[in-house]
Order: C-alpha cells, then sequence, then structure tokens
C-alpha cells in the first residue's frame, strides 16, 4: 500500500433523519472494523446516541460531538489522524469536508481525504460545477438555458422538445414554475417568467419527470479499476423521490444494451471524478427515445448501497474499506466463505430483490394525506426477496404492513372513481395499493402506464397477481390455488381474509398438502460457486437450502423497517444483543428486512433471514431451526403467544417509553438500576426535559445524572431500590418520580430503548448486552456488575429527540416518544453545559421544568 | 399452460410448465448467470446442441425486438427459466419472448427450482444431457440417453455460402463458424467492407479477395470438430494477413500455432469475471461462453503469448502471436450482450490492418 494510513478519524452522520435511517451506521460499524483488521487505528465523531459504531464497535477512539467544522477541527487536533474518511456521514459530511478544505488545515498537517479527492467535493457539493464536467465528458444531462424572448425560449424547445420547466431567473418577490407542455402554454409561461425577472430573463429547463429512474451501485480502486455492484430500477417514476420509490434489483425491464451504456456512463464518471469507493450513479431514461440522462452523483453511502449489499451478498462495506485504506480491488481478499477469494467477481443474483419504502402514517396520520413527490417523506424501507417479480414485491409490501390502515384492501374500495383518477394521477404514499384496486375495477394496462409513467411490465406483473387473487376468492380450500398463491409470496392472511378463514387454517391447509417454504441463499455468484453467505430468504420451490445447525441457537426477531419513535434504538438494541449472544456461544439467527439495519449487518449474526416479520413466515422458520431461545420485540403480542402455545422459550425485547398517565403534574425524575434477580445495582438519576400533557416519562429530552440535592437524591434511590428489589424477573429497571412541593413516586417501568442507548453512552457500559444476559442468565458469563457500581459519573450529558416534522412539512403535531426519528446526545461539566453543548445548533427548545 | 418436465441424464427431474414451443428436444444443459441480453443469448449459435438455463429468475421482461438478433435462425435446443415474463413492453419491441420461440420452434419450460438445477450441475461438475418432455417416464429417459449429438455442429449453422455486407472502409474476410451478429455490427461501425466467407474457406478462396483483414468468428462445439484444412487455412493466412479469431476462432487459431484446446469440466456462460489485460494490467470484464478453453503450458511462447487471463478460473482468455499481426480473444468483445469494456479489441484489429496498409 502506497498510502501509509495509521490513523483515520470517520466523519458520523449524526441523527437518524428522514433521508438516513441506520444504514450510515451500519455502513460505518462494518467500514470501521475492517480497518483495524488492517491494524489502522479508527476514531469517529457522532453524536447519535442510537449509533451502535459509537459504542465502540469498530471504532478505536470515540468523539461524541456535534458533527460541526469547529468540532471536527478539534478533535483532528487532539487526535492528529493522518487520514479523514467522509463517505460514511451522508451528503452532509461531503459539505463540511469542504469547509475544511478551504480552512487549510488538511494541507497544513498534511492529512489525506479518503474516498473522494479535494476536487471532486467541490463538484459534489456544486451541481453546476459537476455539470460543466460531465458537458465537457459529453455525459448526457438534461439541457437549461436562459432566454431573453419567447422566440429563444422556442428555439431550445425545438432542440430538447416538450415539456419543459419554464421559471424565471433572479426574479423579484413572487416565482412560478411552470412545466409546459405547447407552444401555448410555452408563450404564456415564458410572459410570466419575463415580467418577474428582475434581469428580464427567463430558464427553459428540460423535464424529466415521468422518466424511469435508475440506480447504479459502482466500486472503484485507486489504480482506475472500476466494477458494477447492482443495477437497481425504480418503479415509481421520476418525480416521485427516489428514497419514496418502490425500487427492483436486478433491472426488470430494461434491453442489455441501455444496462451496458448506463454502466460506461457510471464508470467513466467515478472514473473523472477519481472516485476510490463506492458511488451511487443516478439515471433518468426515457422509454420512448431511449435516451437517458445523468442526474445526480452520490461517492458516498447511502440506502442504494446498503440495498446493492444487502440484496447481491456482496461485502460492500469490507472491500470498501480495503480500497479507501489504498488496496487494490485485486489485493483485497473476500472473507472466508466465499468460495472465489477475488473481490472483482461482479455479483450476479438469481433472485429479485423489491425495496418498499416505509411512510410514517401509523403515528402521523395527517402524513398519509401528503402526496408523495421530489421531496422525501419516508423513513425507512423494507425488503422482499422472491424468485419472481411478483413474490419480491409481495413479500416487500408485506413486510412494511404492520399497521398501516390504509394498506388495506377496505380502504381502497371505499374510494370514488374521481378519487381514484385523482390518486392516479397524484400519488399518495399507498400507491401500489391503489393501482391494484384501479387493476381491480377494470382500468387496462396501458390506461395506468399512461396515466402513472409507470412501465407496462409492472402491471402486466400486477394484473397477473390480481388475477390469482381472483382465482383464490373462487376457488376456497383448493389445494392447487394456495400452492400458486404461496409461489408468488401472498400470505396466509390474505389468503385467510378471501377465503374467510383464520390465518392459522391456511397454515394447516399447507402442511396438510405439504405445502413449505424452501429456503435459498442469497449467493452472488448466482449458483456458479459453492459459496455460502449465511442469508436466506423462502420462496416455494423444490429444493431447500437451509439445514439447521445442531449447536445451541438464539432466534433473534428484528424490529423490521424504520419507523418513527423505535427506529434506531431498536435495532441497536438488536445489533448488541447478537453480539452478546455470540459472545456466550450462541449460533445466532436474525430475522428481519430491513436493508438499512445495522444488525443485518453480516458480522453480527451466523445466519440471516430476509423474510416479512408475519406470525406463519416466523413460525415456519421456528419450525425448521428449533431455536433454543428466541428474542422478540415487545409489541409482537400475537406472535408472542403463538410461541408461548409452542412451549418455546421467549424473551421479550424492552418497550420503547410506553407513556403512563400522571399522577401528579411536576419535574419528572427516573431512578435506574440493573436488577439481577437479588441485589439492585443502581445506575443513577436521570430528569426529563420534556413534560408531556398525556403521560410522564417520555424519553424525548433528558439529562443525567439529575440535578438534586443529596437528600431528595438519596430519598429516590431508596424508594427506587426497594421498588425494583419487588420485580419478579431480572432486568433493566426505572421507578419514575415527580417533583412537586415533594417528591411523588410514581411507577416502576422497564427502562425504554432510547434511555438504554442513551445511558450505556454516557456511563461507557453496555446496558444492552447486560440486559441479555440478565433474563438468559449463562454461567460462562460473569456479568461484573459489582464494577458497574462503582462507575463514577465524572461529566453530565443530555439527550434530546429530533422530528420529522419539518421534512413531512407538518405543523402542530405532538412531541412525543412515538413520533420522534432520531436523537442526539452531548456531555459537559454540568447540566447547562452539557445542553449547551447539546445545542450548538439551537435547534431544541426544552421546558426549563427539571432543571432546577 | 401445460406440464412439462426437464429430465437430466443423471435421472433428475424437474417440473414446470410449458413455453414457446411444444417440442421434445434434448441437448447439453449449461447455465447462463448474465442478468441482461436473454434475447441475444438465445439467438447466439454457440448455443446450437445446448440447452440453457437463465440463472436470472425473470426472462422475457422487455420482449423480442428488431436490434438485438445475434442469428437470423437461432439454434438453441431450449430454455429453462424461473419465471417467464410472457409481455413485451420495451419501446422497440416486436413479439414477446413466448411468440418468438414460438414462431423458431425453440421449446421452453418456465417455473422450474433454476437455482437447484444449477447447484446439481456444479455438484456433478462436468456437462450432463437433458431433454426437454411431456412426461418424465422410462421412455423419455431412454431417448434420452440414446440421443447421440451432431458434432457437426459449425456445418450446420454457419454459412454455406459467401455473402457481403459491403461498406467504404477497410475490407474484411469474416469466417463464419456459427458467428454472432454482434462481430458484423463491430465492422459496420467501422464502415468496413465485409465479405462473408463459408468455414470451409480455404487460403486460396481468402488470399483471392484480397482483404485487409481477416476474423476468425465465434461458433459452437469442439474446435477440433473442424478438420485439419480450417488448421491449415489460418497457418497459412496468419503470414500474410492481419487476423483476429474470436470464441471458437481463438480455439483455432491457437491450435493452428501447435496450443492445445481442452474441454472444460464446467461450462462457464456469464459476464461478470475479471479477465486481466496482462500487458496493462488493466482488469476488464466481458461476456463469455465457453466449453473449452486453450491449455496455458500448451502455449509455445517462442510463437505466441497471452495476452488475457480469467482472474477466476485461470483460463487463457487472449493471446497474440509474436511474428504475425495476429491475435485472439476467447471471450465476446462485442459486447452483445454483456459490457462493452474490450470492444477496443476492434479498434485494435483497425489499426493493424491500416498500419499494414500504410
Amino acid at each position: 500500500m502506497p498510502q501509509n494510513i495509521k490513523k483515520v478519524l470517520i466523519i458520523g452522520s449524526g441523527a437518524d433523519k428522514i433521508g438516513h435511517e441506520t444504514e450510515l451506521d451500519a455502513a460505518t460499524y462494518q467500514v470501521g472494523t475492517s480497518l483495524q483488521q488492517l491494524g489502522i487505528t479508527t476514531i469517529l465523531i457522532d453524536n447519535n446516541p442510537f449509533s451502535f459504531a459509537l459504542d465502540g464497535n469498530g471504532i478505536d477512539q470515540i468523539k461524541i460531538l456535534p458533527i460541526t467544522l469547529s468540532n471536527i477541527v478539534t478533535v483532528i487536533n487532539e487526535f492528529e489522524p493522518d487520514a479523514i474518511l467522509p463517505n460514511l456521514g451522508g451528503l452532509d459530511a461531503i459539505r463540511l469536508m469542504q469547509e475544511l478544505i478551504e480552512t487549510g488545515i488538511l494541507r497544513e498537517q498534511n492529512i489525506k481525504l479518503l474516498g473522494i479527492p479535494d476536487a471532486s467535493i467541490r463538484q459534489i457539493n456544486n451541481p453546476v460545477l459537476l455539470n460543466q464536467t460531465l458537458k465537457q465528458m459529453n455525459a448526457p444531462t438534461t439541457t437549461s438555458k436562459m432566454v431573453r424572448d419567447f422566440e429563444g425560449a422556442l428555439t431550445i424547445t425545438s432542440l430538447i422538445g416538450f415539456p419543459v420547466i419554464i421559471k424565471p431567473v433572479a426574479p423579484s418577490g413572487g416565482s412560478t414554475r411552470r412545466t409546459c407542455h405547447d407552444n401555448d402554454e410555452l408563450a404564456d409561461a415564458i410572459s410570466t417568467a419575463l415580467g418577474q425577472s428582475r434581469v428580464g430573463q427567463a430558464m427553459v429547463q428540460q423535464s424529466i419527470a415521468g422518466y424511469k429512474e435508475i440506480e447504479l451501485v459502482v466500486l472503484r480502486d485507486r489504480k482506475g479499476t472500476t466494477m458494477q455492484i447492482a443495477a437497481i430500477e425504480d418503479f415509481d417514476p421520476i418525480g416521485i423521490h427516489a428514497g419514496d420509490s418502490i425500487a427492483f434489483a436486478p433491472t426488470q425491464t430494461l434491453l442489455d444494451r441501455e444496462v451496458q451504456e448506463l454502466r460506461n456512463w457510471a464508470f467513466a464518471i467515478t472514473r473523472k471524478l477519481r472516485i476510490v469507493g463506492v458511488n451511487h450513479v443516478q439515471f433518468a431514461l426515457n422509454s420512448a427515445t431511449g435516451k437517458f440522462y445523468v442526474i445526480k452523483n452520490s461517492p458516498y453511502f447511502d440506502r442504494m448501497t446498503a440495498f446493492a449489499a444487502r440484496t447481491t451478498g456482496y461485502p460492500l462495506a469490507i472491500v470498501c474499506a480495503n480500497l479507501v485504506a489504498g488496496k487494490t480491488l485485486s489485493e483485497v481478499k473476500l472473507p472466508a466463505s466465499f468460495a472465489p477469494k477475488t473481490a472483482l467477481i461482479e455479483p450476479a443474483m438469481d433472485h429479485i430483490a423489491a425495496r418498499v419504502p416505509i411512510w410514517p402514517f401509523d403515528v402521523l396520520p395527517a402524513a398519509a394525506n401528503k402526496a408523495i413527490s421530489t421531496q422525501m417523506h419516508s423513513t425507512g424501507s423494507t425488503i422482499g426477496i422472491g424468485r419472481s417479480t411478483e413474490e419480491a414485491l409481495m413479500k416487500a409490501i408485506r413486510a412494511t404492513q404492520f399497521h398501516a390502515v390504509n394498506f388495506t384492501i377496505e380502504q381502497q374500495r371505499k374510494l370514488s372513481d374521481d378519487q381514484m383518477v385523482q390518486l392516479l394521477i397524484h400519488p399518495r404514499a399507498n400507491r401500489i395499493m391503489v393501482l391494484m384496486e384501479a387493476l381491480r375495477r377494470g382500468y387496462s394496462i396501458s390506461e395506468l402506464a399512461e396515466l402513472t409513467k409507470i412501465d407496462p411490465f409492472y402491471f402486466h406483473k400486477l394484473k397477473k397477481m390480481q388475477q390469482l387473487e381472483q382465482s383464490i376468492a373462487n376457488q376456497p380450500g383448493d389445494n392447487q390455488i394456495l400452492r400458486q398463491a404461496k409461489y408468488y409470496g401472498f400470505s396466509d392472511r390474505f389468503i385467510g381474509q378471501l377465503w374467510q378463514l383464520p390465518e392459522k387454517d391456511i397454515a394447516a391447509l399447507q402442511a396438510q398438502d405439504n405445502i413449505k417454504p424452501t429456503y435459498k441463499e442469497v449467493d452472488p455468484s448466482a449458483g456458479e460457486f459453492e459459496q455460502h453467505s449465511g442469508t436466506f430468504f423462502a420462496t416455494f420451490e423444490q429444493e431447500n437450502e437451509s439445514t439447521p445447525i445442531n449447536q445451541k441457537k438464539a432466534l433473534v426477531v428484528g424490529s423490521g423497517g424504520f419507523r418513527l419513535g423505535n427506529g434506531g434504538a431498536a435495532d441497536y438494541f438488536t445489533a448488541s444483543i447478537l453480539q452478546q449472544l455470540k459472545s456466550e456461544n450462541y449460533f445466532t439467527i436474525l430475522l428481519n428486512n430491513n436493508p438499512n439495519s445495522i444488525s443485518m449487518s453480516p458480522a453480527l449474526s451466523d445466519k440471516q433471514y430476509i423474510e416479512p416479520l408475519e406470525t406463519p413466515d416466523i413460525m415456519q422458520i421456528v419450525a425448521l431451526e428449533q431455536p433454543d431461545i428466541i428474542y422478540l420485540p415487545n409489541i409482537r403480542k400475537r406472535l408472542y403467544q403463538e410461541l408461548k402455545n409452542l412451549d418455546l422459550p421467549i424473551v421479550l425485547l424492552p418497550q420503547n417509553g410506553a407513556i403512563l398517565s400522571h399522577m401528579a403534574s411536576g419535574a419528572e425524575f427516573a431512578f435506574n438500576a440493573i436488577f439481577d434477580g437479588k441485589h439492585v445495582y443502581s445506575l443513577g438519576i436521570a430528569a426529563y426535559l420534556i413534560q408531556n400533557k398525556s403521560g410522564f416519562g417520555e424519553p424525548t429530552a433528558m439529562v443525567y445524572p439529575a440535578d438534586l440535592s443529596q437528600s431528595e437524591k438519596d430519598a429516590l434511590t431508596e424508594q427506587g431500590v426497594r421498588d425494583i428489589q419487588q420485580q419478579p424477573e431480572p432486568g433493566l429497571y426505572q421507578t419514575l418520580f415527580v417533583k412537586t412541593d415533594r417528591l411523588h413516586k410514581e411507577q416502576t417501568r422497564i427502562i425504554t430503548l432510547p434511555e438504554i442507548s442513551f445511558l450505556s453512552k454516557t456511563l461507557g457500559i453496555s446496558l444492552s448486552k447486560i440486559a441479555t444476559s440478565l433474563v438468559n442468565p449463562s454461567p460462562d458469563v460473569d456479568l461484573e456488575l459489582e464494577n458497574v457500581v462503582n462507575i463514577q459519573v465524572k461529566q453530565s450529558s443530555a439527550f434530546a429527540s429530533t422530528f420529522p416534522f419539518k421534512s413531512l412539512q407538518l405543523y402542530d403535531e405532538p412531541i412525543t416518544a412515538n413520533t420522534m426519528v432520531g436523537a442526539e446526545m452531548a456531555f459537559g461539566e454540568n447540566t447547562t453545559e452539557a445542553l449547551q453543548h447539546l445545542n450548538v445548533q439551537g435547534k431544541f427548545q426544552f421546558h426549563a421544568g427539571s432543571l432546577n | 399452460m401445460t406440464a412439462r418436465y426437464l429430465i437430466l441424464e443423471d435421472g433428475s427431474v424437474y417440473r414446470g410448465e410449458s413455453f414457446g414451443a411444444p417440442a421434445v428436444t434434448t441437448g447439453e444443459l449449461v447455465f447462463n448467470t448474465s442478468m441482461t441480453g436473454y434475447q441475444e443469448i438465445i439467438t447466439d449459435q454457440i448455443y446450437h446442441n445446448q440447452i440453457v438455463i437463465f440463472t436470472q429468475p425473470n426472462i422475457g421482461g422487455s420482449g423480442i425486438n428488431q436490434a438485438n438478433y445475434e442469428s437470423i435462425l437461432p439454434s438453441i435446443k431450449g430454455v429453462i427459466v424461473r419465471e417467464l415474463a410472457n409481455v413485451s413492453t420495451n419501446r422497440i419491441r416486436r413479439l414477446s419472448l413466448d411468440q418468438y420461440m414460438k414462431q423458431m420452434n425453440i421449446p421452453g419450460i418456465t417455473g422450474i427450482d433454476t437455482r437447484a438445477v444449477v447447484r446439481r450441475l456444479r455438484q456433478t461438475g462436468s456437462t450432463l444431457k437433458a431433454s426437454i418432455v411431456p412426461e418424465p417416464d422410462e421412455h423419455a429417459f431412454d431417448q434420452l440417453s440414446a440421443t447421440v449429438l451432431t458434432n457437426q455442429q459449425v456445418a450446420q449453422v454457419a454459412t454455406s455460402k459467401p455473402y457481403p455486407n459491403p461498406g467504404i472502409g477497410s475490407s474484411v474476410v469474416v469466417i463464419d463458424f456459427g458467428l454472432k451478429h454482434g462481430i458484423l455490427r463491430e465492422l459496420s461501425k467501422r464502415k468496413c467492407n465485409v465479405t462473408v466467407l463459408p468455414h470451409t474457406a480455404t487460403a486460396e478462396d481468402i488470399l483471392r479477395l484480397d482483404p485487409d483483414g481477416v476474423i476468425l468468428s465465434t461458433g459452437p462445439g469442439s474446435p477440433y470438430d473442424l478438420g485439419q484444412s480450417v488448421i491449415e487455412m489460418i497457418q497459412l493466412v496468419q503470414t500474410q494477413i492481419p487476423l483476429f479469431g474470436i470464441g471458437l476462432g481463438h480455439e483455432l487459431f491457437a491450435i493452428a500455432n501447435q496450443a492445445k484446446v481442452t474441454s472444460l469440466p464446467a461450462e462457464h456462460h456469464g459476464m461478470n469475471h475479471p479477465i486481466r489485460e496482462i500487458v496493462t494490467t488493466h482488469i476488464i470484464y466481458a461476456s463469455q461462453g465457453q466449453g473449452y478453453a486453450v491449455e496455458s503450458k500448451s502455449v509455445d511462447r517462442s510463437r505466441l503469448f497471452i495476452t488475457h487471463i480469467d482472474l477466476v478460473n485461470g483460463t487463457v482468455q487472449g493471446l497474440r502471436h509474436r511474428n504475425f499481426p495476429a491475435f485472439s480473444v476467447q471471450f465476446f468483445p462485442d459486447g452483445a450482450p454483456g459490457p462493452d469494456e474490450t470492444n477496443g479489441l476492434f479498434d485494435e484489429f483497425m489499426e493493424t490492418m491500416h498500419s499494414r496498409e500504410g
């Protein structure tokens, strides 16, 4: 390796938000671990309390600070890294890198920027510059031109064709943006725009709305070798944010020639920008002409790189870490599970993966009424893997379905025909269900393709599903139909609804007819080599490849797609459980379907199933694997009951901060402790900063330790210990208090997920791991709880949740634990300073109630 | 749709549903891991005698169009897919895959557990004969084992008469061993004046046309099935005219220069293997479809040098003559289907011809 890198500073991604969830933290953990294996010391700056990497996973030095320019400089001065890796912090990190370059510190201290050269950082941050480069390369980009009159607009429009977008240049006051489809509209729009412009100019822009969106993920090494990891096709056309679009890998409707052309350009751009590591290039393809345009270039980890890695089984993060560390693709050796050790084989898929976004309407019903558009509104996504387009899509939809009322068929049947047309033209979040309903109502494929600009291929597939649905409904109990329904991914619940039978009976019918899922491995060689990724999906075919291992096994059911409220904290907890169980010599099996989740990082479990988290799917896996113990999220009540009936050992994971009703109103405090069944080990007292009208103990904002007098602390501790001592099971508990004229004890509960993450980072211990061991004690593991009690907290820390309201254009929504999207934390000498550090950008507003 | 079975000579049976022509067929079973380009693959004459399994499950999603044929009359024996998308929605579509296969009398099966078949082939480690039949009965298996596949493959798929593809540039003779159209397409792009000659053409036939260069085309089967006359033709022509061999043409070029070609235990068909260009150390990707390979240690280094190597299985992917302007590649540089990264080899061939003219 020519670059002798010893110490790398990784720029973290901050709080989860709409736009990115846990995929960046997951990538940070994986890349960090690989860098460490190369003998490189890793430093991470981040302030996300739900970060798994920030617990020291893959990271040697942790700096919990808001990710700002001055803090990055502070960290540089403290640790003197010889390189910075910016491609794990999203676009924000790329922006900060430009500011950092401009300070000159990198040059002065001879710090290398990994992955993206300085000049390319500028281009990624400035679309105009990037467009210039693309034009110089003769890369196909959309055309836009400034004109002074209608004639000018006509000239340019005759070149690029309708529709065009017209808007004023340098508007004085109002600015109208219009899409024009003919000369009349153009004349009108131009005169409006010229009137609005201070400089008498209008911008004529080629419109790509309605084009097909294709995304390529590629890798490049420092010597210029470039390879394709995945080509992904969006179901929804341009006009809908790619993050809000259903997507498929591999591409479903493209000719080889088209894919090769996109590949050539993706490679050319990646080389031109001299990217080392991962690059994600987005294209718009006009299906009517075959012409395409480069629309975005993102040389950093994001949701699509996560999707590409999970669905192909290619170890993208590991390889990328090696590349940024200076190895070439030829030099990288893949992990032991791969048969050919070369990283250079491009993944070939023999399955189809669908990605379906999750929108937050379960907790924010107002969001359901929002049209989906060029702005992203979804909080996360799920994947479905199958052996047909239909099966993959069906499974991905089932994986999202959990709560969403708007996804039910009954809901769609109520739509009037006018409402239907409106929803087809102005899609809402549940568009896929509306499309199915439109097919039920007899809309033709060509009509729907015209109205929605979605490729007719997908309507053929949806039509097939709808016809199958009809056949199921018409032939109750028919085993051939049942077999076919399962073959195309229909759920037991859905078949049961059509047959008016309980879900359980459908499972019984399948058992009777020997209709069983066969599990196939996600294999990046499409069967060419004998190798094992350890990741499986179910389908209903001839050969099953998943055989249970004869060893102590734990099955962990993940939390699925990222939702408001529990998203980050639940996934953090799941990842920690897996790590703990592995250290207790369990063979760990994870069941999850969120491509972005940390828990799905391949190294964290021995075996993964990418499946919907519906009860029958889980029961099938339980039947095959026969786990010794099963970990379930707290909300899975029905699954819990079914498993209980089978007499299987189950552990429920902590809840997501249920609100308890008020006894008295005032400042709120929590005494936290570990209870091992005999002793109560104090973890100290935290104070909540936001009092909710509907209840108390909301983990939305807090400080630790609480500013209480010693006598108050003693009183709380004494009462808390007494209460927790009486709990029937070992675990992590907190006793809540309200302070009015005196301190009232309210209730004792299991510590909530957000607080477990926050307290772990505050105290420097992994409470999630302790919790895992407490409920299922292993004789080999000494928790050393005595040491926990002796922790001397020298600093104060503060925690505050972030909310998605601005991104969703929602106002007056309640600040509750259920609507939080992410969180930030900070340390300080005392409470005031911790809060100052937390609130560096002034975005939080706290009630002062608990601060004095 | 009616039930149809894929039966293998090792006795295994896979059930699916019929599409394409309702014919019974027997051939060698090979799998192709390409994720795009089913039309190009199905129409490539290298699949004469063969039944192809696509590992990518969704096949047929962009129909069949007039721009992506690799032959006029495909000779593939059968097509096995997991999920036929019997639609045709691409803007340049003409037919659905099912319609096309019916027209061309190619039988197909959809709904097969293709991954299970591929794993079976991999475990067997050798090429297996297979049949597509309506019933997997004893009779069918008897027929399967009794079927002897022809070794006169080139004669069956290549042209028997010369034909021109006039252009205004360099004059190129293409010897047709079952050529894929991609070769002609690349020459047309470069304005070549092409004459396609049958595989039986002698050196004299070729030299009489006074070409600037000669291409030995792709084609099906073993290079040893072609006989000594082809080898002699190459030995003579390479001394006088720039020569470019592709696929089967590459294997013949190797044999003409005393190298040995052996059959691979398992055929390789796909486009995802890294190939190293030895001189530059560049890594490139190309479409590959081979049941044979040049034995590396048989290459006489005083005559030939190896230019390209497959980094996964170590097979020789390119050769160049030390003394004559002659070279060859095992993979398909015309990229139909597949990456364009080796397309420059046609430019290199053009330069070789020009430098000779100059």
